[in-house]
Formats: structure tokens, C-alpha cells, sequence
């Protein structure tokens, strides 16, 4: 009995040790987003902010069009792509869940292709680009690289031929039901654990996303808050480099640190708000997938 | 049912491996286009020079350094076409791209083969020395024979240092092309100190200053860091490209390379630093600082930093730091291949190279061009603040953060043509770098480029030792008298002779090529 209580105090600590990793770096930057840019070069980072100033996000929200209009990028973006991503995804997984699918193991092996074996920056830079003609247009953000992962559909594939017994879709078809109306009316109502999975997997993908900014956006009317921040970190990188002090280059129009730290609080923000109502579904999803698949 | 199934895998499994060699059969063709189009480039130049007014229209796509949007680029492309439509019928497009993104955005655009005519050289991996390298940009030794305003306006040794491999590849821009160094500090304290700086002349020289400071200003620290970075060595070595096998004092004739970290210089400036840091006369942590020493000096913490000294640097301090500041001069200007490294290229997809040549030599003489396209739209991105010094500034209710066209002026081809931007600058600030660079000694090994193909692996094994050395014995962290040895070492077992005798050896070939 002892040791189990010594056991339990002990995983505590690890996690304790281990969730004031993660937490206290995010609230270094909640703290420094709301401290002066003056108190924060004299005195320094500190947890708590000394005295608090909301210049950095009223410059932000007030004077700053691009971060209001990087947002609706992002919310847009994120909204377009995590539904017709999950579609894709369920379609895909709930067609390769069953068994007498003609061709299954052609598309199983088509799609487990994707997983070990990609094309590599260039060649996909060139495919959307110049055969797509996706570059600086909305879809250049949903399209490369986040729209489908195989992973996630192997995932619903699993779910749902560990879940939906057989008998209950027969049942179905014996009262007349169509494929269609099954995946729509039987299917995904017993789903919503893989489907509130897949939607925030999909979805924090989409919103953290900057790569495909940086690779197919240079039109800054198209700037996601994500592009932004990492376009603001990028110069800062740069000018901190060697290469830019030794050919002696200044940048007059840095933003603040406080400011860079209210950028990121801003971004995160939609994802703290959202996690709770996922999270009941989050562990269920992941789990039931992992140990019966 | 089985036998389908099979021949179906096998089908898929060829059409994924035709898909496969396509591509890189693709990407071979297209790099092995880049010679021939040479040979195109030489016919056309000598028609364009026989009818030079009834060119067929033809469009330039430009790329160049340095943050603005895209409405305000459209706006000075569409202005640039004007004055080059009558000329050349020529039309230009523009892009912008930050200083970090831009070789990112140009590997990209370069590999895909978009229609790019005229490029900037960036700082990695579209830099002259890689992009001639790998063959992304054209040779423009026959070209430049069609522009000789432009050949001359650059000078013999300048066309030098954008050769590789004998090739031209690149045209210098026109700016400071030397550099002195020195320490910048806060004018406002140092007139409080009332200290007399016409004494130093050494680094170690600074050393009454700095006490002085640390004594009358509690708090702040005399001497910061740029990022982890002293900001420049305080020493008149020509590296030569890299800093392995350096010229230890480019002044005196010797053509000898040596191991810079192994030299008396380096060992001095390190002794002089961490002697300077246990005094706490640099800031605590300077190897590790994050943050750029004018944030520092702006908060009101910092005294001054080590940097790069030219004509109109006081200037520029002032507005990276927004506090009058003075240069103590510590090293006097002298000129490498390396000043040099800014350029404008040509890049092998470009399907006009004399159209491009044109243009840029348009962009390099005639101030009405250079103007539009290094400070955009007159009254909208920019006025006179003084219309007969030359002097401009932004227009009322624009500021360099809210800009969206942004100032680099020695980004683009020659800023010496253009206005000189700041209303409080001083309007012989082109003049003076004219003189700048005409009194600037000339490094012997100025012109001469490492060919480091044969020695990449030894490159980068001494890239990492560097780092794990250098800056903090710079920086005063670590004892020079256990450090150093340790780092030779370590340079050592990475390879550093063979780097310094391959390089001993390319030099001694040029050197003598250039003397016959």
C-alpha cells in the first residue's frame, strides 16, 4: 500500500515536472505580451508582468489591419479545409473499412504509398505551381500537404471497422437504406469520438500552418496570422545572424518584442478556447484506434 | 480474380516508377539547358546592337531584397515601365522578398523554372558564390561587351571580385565597397563623460572610455553584443571567403595564409575581451545575448557596440538605435572580395539575358529609374525634404514600420545615383562614399574567390568547431589561455591544414595569373 502511494507521488512529480514545461514558457509569453517594451528590455522576462500594459495588443487590434485580416485568413482557411479534409478522410477510411470493397488492396497500398515515399519540396513546388496554378490564390494555403494525411485516414479505417459491427449496417440495408444514408444516418452518429479527433487534428494543423505560405503566398493580402508572425521571427533571425552584421544591415521597422508575443498569444488563443470541447473526444478517438487496430 | 489482382499491382508499381524517372529525367534536361542558351544569348546580343530602337516587347521579371507589398510593387513596376517602354519597349514586373525568405523564395523559383529575368543576390543560398556555383545564373562576359556604359561605370578590380571560375557573374552594386570598423556609442553620454576620444586609436584604446562609463552610468553596460555577436574584429584580416587560411594583415605584401585563430592578432583581441568582461566592461552573457545591441541601446542599457564603420554610419545608427550616436573610428577602411558581395544577376531561365542586361544597366545609370525603384512612388512613398540638396524622406503620416514599400537602397544597383533618404542625412553622403572607396586600401587578395568544392567535408567539420568557439572567446566568456588551445586542436583534427593549403595553393595560381 506504502509503495503504491510512494509509486503514485512519484509519476506526479514526473508530471508535474513535465507539464511545467510546457505551461511556463506560455505564460513567459502571456506575461511579456502585456508588459511594457520599455520594463521588458530594463528588467528583463518575468512570469508575472510588474505592471500590466495593453498597448502591444491595442496596437495590434486597433492600428494593425494585417494581423485582423491575417486572422480571417486563418479562420477561413481553417474552417474550408478541416471540413472538406475530414470529408475526404471519412470517405476514404470508411470505404477501405469494408471488407468486399473491389480493389481494397490497391487503394489500402495506394495510400500507404503516400506515408513512406513523397516528392520532395522542389518537385512539388513545380507540380502546384505550374500545373495547378495554385500559386498567391486561397487555395495554395488548403491544398498542399494538409488537405488529406494518410495516417488520419488509416485512422478512421480502423475506427470504424472496430466499431461498427457488420450487423448494424445490415440492418440497415434490410430496411432499405442506401450506402449513402448508412455512412450518414448509422455510421457517423456512433463516430463522434474519430470524427472530433480527426476534425482538431485537422484543424490545428490548418491553423499552424506556415509553410505553405511561405512557399506558395508572396501577396501579403493572403498572409495567415501564422505567416506573419513567422515572417516577423524571420527578420528578426535574420538581422541577429552574422551575415547581416557583417554587410551592416539595420532594420528600423521591427516590431516590438511585446508585440511578437501578443501575435503569438493571439494565435494560439482560438486553440485554448477550442481544446476543452474536444479533449473529452481527443483520448477516446486516439485510444480505441490504438489498441484495437 | 487473383491474376487481375496482380497485374493490377504490377501496373501501379509502373506507373509510380515511370512517374519517378520522368521526374528526374525532367530535372536533368532542365539543368543541362543552361549551357546552351549562351550560345542563344550571343546571337541575339549582336542583333539587339544592330537595331537597338525596334526591339520586338518584351517583359523583365525582377526580384529584389527587401519587405513591401504587393500593390505598391505593381505600382513602380508599372511607373519602371513607362520610362523603359519608350526606351527599350520594355515592361517590367517586380517582387519583393524579406531578407531571410528571399533565397528561400528564389531556390524555389529558380528550380520551377518561373519566369524570372533579373535578380538581387541574396545572403545563403542565392549568394554570387553559390548561385554560379551550381549554374542557376548566366556568364556575362559576352553581354557586358553590348553595355559598355555599364562595363565602365564599374571599376577593374570590382569586376574582379565577380568572377568565378573567370566568368563575370555578376553586376557589383554600386556602394560602399569597403569597410572600416569601429565602436559606435551613445552621444549624449559621451558628452556627459566629457572624455577625449581623439586619443584612441587602438581597440585597446577604449579601455579609460569604458571604465569611465561603467564608473559615472551604474547599470548600464559599456560594450554589448548583437545577438551572441561582437559585431566585426577590430584587425585589417582579409579572409578570403572563409576563415580558414586568412590574410593575418592585408597591408603588409605577404601572400602567406595562415590559421587566423591560431595568429597573435586573434590572441590579443581574445586576451583584451576577457579581460574586459571580468571587469564587466562587456555585458554579462554577451555570447548568449538574444537580443540586437541597438534594441539594448535604445532601452537605455547599453553604451555601445563594435560595428562596421563607412561614411553616413552615424546616421544609420541613429535611426536603428533613435539616439544620437558617435563613431569612434578603430580601423581604417581597407577592400576584399568579400565587400563585394552584393551583386545583380542573370538567372538561366531568363529567355532575353541582353533585354535583362538593358534594363539593368538602365537601373544602374539613369537616377530617374534608380530613384523609383529604390524608394517607390514620389509623394507616396517618399518627398523632398530638401529638393536641392537631394535629400527625401517619407511623406507625412508614413513611417519606415508603416511603409509598405521599404527603404534598402543599397539593395538595388547603384544607390550613389539616387537621393540620399533622411531629411537630417548629409547630402554628400555619395560623394563621400565615392571618395570612401576610391582612398580604401586594396587588399592584395582583393578579386581572388575560394573554389572550396574540394574540401566541403573539412569545411563544415571547422564550421562546427567555430561555433562552439569562437563567439564566446570574442565575447570575453572563455579564458583565451585554455580555450584557444583547445579550439586549435579540435580545428586541427577537423582538417583545417587541408583547407589552408588548398586554399595556399588556388591563391598562389591567381596570384601569379595576375601579375603576368
Amino acid at each position: 500500500m506504502r509503495s503504491d502511494k510512494a509509486s503514485r507521488l512519484g509519476f506526479h512529480l514526473i508530471l508535474l515536472f513535465f507539464s511545467l514545461c510546457s505551461v511556463l514558457p506560455f505564460l513567459l509569453m502571456v506575461s511579456s505580451s502585456l508588459t511594457s517594451e520599455e520594463a521588458l528590455i530594463r528588467d528583463g522576462y518575468s512570469f508575472l508582468p510588474r505592471s500590466l500594459d495593453f498597448s502591444s495588443y491595442s496596437y495590434l487590434l486597433l492600428q494593425s489591419q494585417e494581423v485582423l485580416r491575417g486572422y480571417g485568413i486563418s479562420v477561413l482557411t481553417t474552417v474550408i479545409g478541416t471540413v472538406s479534409g475530414l470529408a475526404i478522410t471519412v470517405l476514404y477510411g470508411y470505404a477501405l473499412s469494408w471488407e468486399g470493397l473491389p480493389g481494397r488492396r490497391f487503394f489500402s497500398f495506394f495510400l500507404f504509398f503516400t506515408m513512406l515515399f513523397r516528392g520532395g519540396l522542389v518537385p512539388s513546388y513545380i507540380m502546384w505551381t505550374q500545373m495547378f496554378h495554385i500559386k498567391n490564390t486561397l487555395a495554395a494555403l488548403i491544398f498542399p500537404n494538409l488537405l488529406m494525411n494518410a495516417f488520419y485516414v488509416i485512422m478512421a479505417k480502423t475506427y470504424f471497422s472496430a466499431n461498427i459491427p457488420e450487423s448494424v449496417k445490415d440492418a440497415a440495408r434490410i430496411d432499405g437504406a442506401g450506402e449513402f444514408r448508412i455512412l450518414l444516418r448509422i455510421v457517423l452518429p456512433m463516430s463522434s469520438p474519430i470524427l472530433a479527433t480527426l476534425t482538431l487534428m485537422i484543424g490545428l494543423g490548418y491553423w499552424n500552418d506556415w509553410m505553405n505560405g511561405l512557399y506558395y503566398i508572396s501577396s501579403d493580402k493572403l498572409y495567415s496570422v501564422q505567416v506573419l508572425l513567422n515572417k516577423m521571427l524571420m527578420n528578426i533571425q535574420f538581422l541577429l545572424s552574422g551575415v547581416a552584421q557583417s554587410s551592416g544591415i539595420e532594420l528600423s521597422n521591427l516590431p516590438a518584442t511585446g508585440i511578437r508575443m501578443a501575435i503569438a498569444v493571439l494565435g494560439v488563443l482560438p486553440l485554448l478556447v477550442a481544446y476543452p470541447f474536444f479533449q473529452r473526444y481527443f483520448v477516446r478517438g486516439i485510444l480505441i484506434g490504438a489498441i484495437k487496430g | 480474380m487473383k491474376n487481375r489482382k496482380r497485374i493490377f499491382a504490377a501496373l501501379t508499381a509502373l506507373a509510380l516508377l515511370a512517374s519517378m524517372t520522368s521526374c528526374s529525367a525532367e530535372e536533368t534536361a532542365s539543368s543541362s539547358a543552361a549551357p546552351p542558351q549562351q550560345s542563344e544569348a550571343e546571337e541575339t546580343v549582336s542583333q539587339a546592337e544592330e537595331q537597338p530602337v525596334e526591339q520586338e516587347p518584351y517583359t523583365v521579371a525582377i526580384a529584389a531584397l527587401g519587405d513591401a507589398s504587393t500593390e505598391a510593387c505593381a505600382e513602380v513596376a508599372e511607373a519602371a515601365s513607362k520610362i523603359l517602354e519608350e526606351k527599350y519597349n520594355t515592361t517590367v514586373t517586380l517582387i519583393r522578398y524579406g531578407y531571410l525568405e528571399y533565397d528561400q523564395q528564389m531556390q524555389l523559383a529558380l528550380a520551377g523554372g518561373e519566369k524570372l529575368d533579373l535578380i538581387s543576390s541574396g545572403f545563403f543560398s542565392c549568394s554570387l558564390d553559390s548561385a554560379a556555383a551550381s549554374g542557376q545564373v548566366l556568364a556575362l562576359n559576352e553581354l557586358l561587351e553590348s553595355s559598355s556604359e555599364l562595363y565602365a561605370a564599374v571599376t577593374e578590380e570590382d569586376w574582379r571580385c565577380m568572377q568565378r571560375g573567370g566568368q563575370i557573374y555578376g553586376v557589383p552594386n554600386g556602394k560602399e565597397h569597403a569597410s572600416g570598423y569601429g565602436f559606435s556609442c551613445v552621444t549624449e553620454m559621451l558628452e556627459q563623460l566629457d572624455y577625449d576620444v581623439s586619443s584612441i586609436e587602438e581597440e585597446a584604446d577604449l579601455e579609460g572610455l569604458l571604465r569611465a562609463v561603467k564608473e559615472t552610468f551604474p547599470g548600464v553596460d559599456p560594450i554589448v553584443t548583437s545577438g551572441g555577436n561582437m559585431g566585426g574584429v577590430m584587425s585589417y584580416r582579409d579572409t578570403l571567403g572563409n576563415d580558414y587560411g586568412v590574410l593575418e594583415d592585408c597591408r603588409t605584401d605577404s601572400t602567406e595564409l595562415v590559421n587566423w585563430f591560431a595568429t597573435d592578432t586573434y590572441r590579443s583581441i581574445c586576451d583584451l575581451h576577457y579581460r574586459w568582461a571580468q571587469e564587466g566592461l562587456i555585458m554579462a552573457d554577451a555570447s548568449s545575448n538574444s537580443e540586437t545591441a541597438s534594441t539594448l541601446i535604445a532601452a537605455g542599457t547599453a553604451f555601445g557596440y563594435f560595428h562596421n564603420n563607412k561614411p553616413g554610419i552615424e546616421d544609420e545608427d541613429e535611426s536603428a538605435t533613435g539616439k544620437e550616436m558617435t563613431m569612434i573610428p578603430i580601423i581604417d577602411a581597407y577592400s576584399t572580395t568579400s565587400n563585394l558581395s552584393e551583386c545583380w544577376m542573370i538567372p538561366y531561365q531568363c529567355e532575353q539575358p541582353e533585354r535583362a542586361l538593358q534594363v539593368l544597366s538602365e537601373m544602374y545609370l539613369n537616377p530617374e529609374l534608380g530613384n523609383l525603384f529604390a524608394y517607390g512612388i514620389e509623394s507616396k512613398h517618399w518627398e523632398f525634404a530638401d529638393e536641392e540638396q537631394g535629400l527625401i524622406d517619407f511623406p507625412e503620416g508614413v513611417s519606415a514600420s508603416t511603409t509598405d514599400y521599404s527603404v534598402a537602397a543599397w539593395a538595388w544597383p547603384n544607390e550613389l545615383i539616387l537621393y540620399v533618404f533622411g531629411a537630417d542625412a548629409d547630402p554628400e553622403l555619395w560623394k563621400k562614399t565615392d571618395e570612401f572607396n576610391e582612398t580604401a586600401f586594396q587588399s592584395v587578395g582583393k578579386g581572388f574567390s575560394f573554389d572550396s568544392s574540394s574540401v566541403l567535408n573539412e569545411i563544415a567539420a571547422c564550421n562546427n568547431v567555430v561555433s562552439k568557439y569562437d563567439n564566446p572567446l570574442q565575447a570575453g566568456a572563455l579564458d583565451p589561455a585554455e580555450a584557444i588551445p583547445k579550439f586549435l586542436e579540435e580545428l586541427e583534427a577537423a582538417g583545417i591544414d587541408a583547407i589552408i593549403s588548398e586554399k595556399q595553393s588556388q591563391f598562389d595560381e591567381w596570384l601569379a595569373a595576375q601579375n603576368s
